[in-house]
């Protein structure tokens, strides 16, 4: 199945159905809805609904059989908890008296973005500061404001009618603003590729420290935990979607950057590698750093641990066989991350079983695995959601808009890298 | 009993064979993980160090009128559960597997007897969780 569900497709589906004889065989009955996003929301507000986690239902699959799981469970929940650099929150101060317009600002001595309205920034995860450089940066200015403590905003502007002061500094709390929003724009990766050294010396990575010679192995995602991996097709996942993020209640707002909705697929839809990103948003002002941490990677920078948090409706059957995906089901690329280019040999394909085990084999050598998603945070956030579905505090968002499918990744135009 | 035993001698004392004396007289099984001489030749030893309790307390107490600072160390890194979010990556880099992570609870496990106090696995850390009781030596 490469297509790719619709609002035009469903309806030539449903015309199908009604058209077709029943002995059709299971494809159409396979798509026929079971229930809706409104039928469960009408199960959430009555107390009936049936929500298991991602890896429950692996379980009750195993004991009651497909059948039987179909016709309980409504929703199943999916949860990661990993670094995702692409992120970011945008603020909004209220203005000075006399107003300054903050063209060029730190906030703890980190660098946010002044090319936009008077008092309104974007500061980054991956912008380090200026005195401490990765040890400090956007992501921990933004997580110190979620924990309620003060940053200091210090700005410079050239002075205008409208914004007459020049020099401003100011010691804020998350709650002396008026918005402060969390917009990442690329999230949960629907599938990574697992991280090795083949070269004679370390190598500092996003995925961690890489010990020569093949001396260790890293990884990301939750494997079947794992919210797009789950929904591999993005067939319940679009815009508008509510989701929990940071511990927040969020939404999908956008595809994420860089999202690949044609890469190679397994038999089961998961992508091989990576896929497809999400873009989310969430107000800071009802996070919990439990769920968003600041990360610091040796000798590369820093990043931003995100909590996400996705519900997947079993709206027909084939929603429920892409839930019922397990880790040694999906694949992923082992990539040599020594090599200093865009494209990366791969050393073997790995799948999450082999990679949650501990250790996998490189040319005969067993060689140790370690994961970069923390799974036990993952597991505590898709508790929490299926917990908020079930006692009727988060009902399902339909997607209002789908995200583009079969549609891959550009590199970047006419590039000649200088140094 | 098998611990971990941290000392620094102050310079006058670095030319001192300690650890000759701890064999040689206590009878102590060592195991040198850590060994530093800094700038102003004030020196550093962290042992593994086995043998009956009563042999170490004596030879702590000749060390210490030697004029040396001695410290029996359960563990050579602490780890902050509150900012150890689970992740697992320091067992990447730690060669002896003192700090393990696996299913099915997926919670970081470390075993301070195991730990030989290498320190790989603090810059590691992305949640700067771990924190070394044993100064790295300065450069």
């Amino acid at each position: 199945m490469v297509g790719f569900f619709n609002y035009e497709t469903a309806i030539e589906i449903e015309i199908e159905i009604e058209t077709e004889t029943e002995t059709e065989g299971h494809t159409l009955s396979d798509k026929r809805e079971k229930r809706t996003f409104d039928e469960i929301n009408e199960k959430i507000r009555n107390g009936t609904v049936v929500v298991c986690t991602a890896e429950e239902i692996l379980e009750m699959i195993d004991r009651d059989g497909e059948e039987a799981v179909f016709e309980a469970v409504d929703v199943v929940t999916t949860a990661t908890f990993g670094p995702m650099c692409s992120s970011g929150a945008f603020l909004n101060f209220g203005h000075s008296d006399p107003p300054t317009r903050l063209e060029k600002l730190t906030l703890n001595k980190v660098e946010a973005y002044g090319g936009l309205a008077a008092v309104d920034t974007y500061i980054g995860a991956t912008a380090e500061s200026e005195d401490q450089g990765y040890e400090y940066g956007g992501a921990h200015v933004i997580c110190d404001l979620i924990d309620g403590k003060e940053v200091v905003l210090e700005a410079i502007s050239k002075g205008t009618d409208c914004y007459p002061g020049k020099k401003v500094k100011a010691t804020v709390k998350l709650e002396d603003l008026n918005e402060a929003y969390l917009f990442n724009p690329r999230n949960a990766y629907q599938n990574y590729a697992a991280a090795t050294n083949g070269s004679g010396k370390a190598v500092y990575t996003y995925m961690g420290t890489l010990l020569p010679n093949y001396g260790n192995v890293t990884y990301a995602t939750a494997g079947a935990l794992s919210p797009l991996l789950n929904d591999p097709e993005l067939r319940t996942i679009g815009m508008g979607t509510r989701i929990l993020v940071g511990g927040a209640v969020g939404y999908v707002s956008w595809n994420g950057t860089q999202c690949n909705t044609a890469p190679t697929r397994n038999t089961n839809g998961t992508p091989i590698g990576t896929g497809a990103t999400l873009a989310v948003i969430g107000d800071l002002k009802e996070m919990d750093t439990k769920y968003i941490s600041p990360a610091v990677f040796k000798a590369y920078g820093t990043s931003l641990n995100v909590g996400i948090g996705i519900p997947i409706p079993l709206l027909d059957r084939e929603m429920l066989r892409f839930c019922a995906v397990r880790n040694e089901d999906i694949e992923t690329n082992l990539i040599d991350y020594s090599v200093p280019h865009l494209s990366r040999p791969t050393v073997r394909k790995v799948n999450y079983a082999e990679l949650q085990s501990g250790q996998i084999e490189i040319n005969g050598k067993m060689v140790k695995t370690s994961p970069t998603t923390s799974m036990r945070k993952a597991r505590e956030i898709a508790d929490i959601l299926k917990e908020k579905i079930q006692n009727g505090s988060f009902e399902l968002q339909a997607p209002v808009k789908f995200f583009t499918q079969n549609q891959g990744v550009k590199r970047m135009a006419n590039a000649e890298v200088l140094e | 009993m098998k611990t971990k035993m941290y000392m620094t001698f102050p310079a006058t004392l670095t030319n001192t064979p300690v650890t000759y004396e701890l064999i040689k007289r206590f009878d102590l099984k060592l195991n040198i993980l850590k060994a530093n001489i800094d700038f102003n030749l004030m020196g550093s030893l962290l042992y593994d160090i086995e043998g009956p309790s009563k042999s170490i307390s004596e030879a702590i107490e000749y060390l210490q009128n030697l004029g040396l600072n001695v410290d029996l160390i359960p563990s050579v890194i602490t780890i902050d559960e509150n900012r150890c979010t689970d992740c697992g990556l320091c067992t990447s880099v730690c060669g002896i597997k003192a700090l393990t992570i696996a299913a099915p609870d997926w919670k970081l496990n470390f075993d301070p007897a195991k730990c030989v106090g290498c320190n790989h696995c603090i810059p590691v850390c992305p949640s700067r969780a771990i924190s070394g009781l044993v100064p790295e030596p300065v450069l």
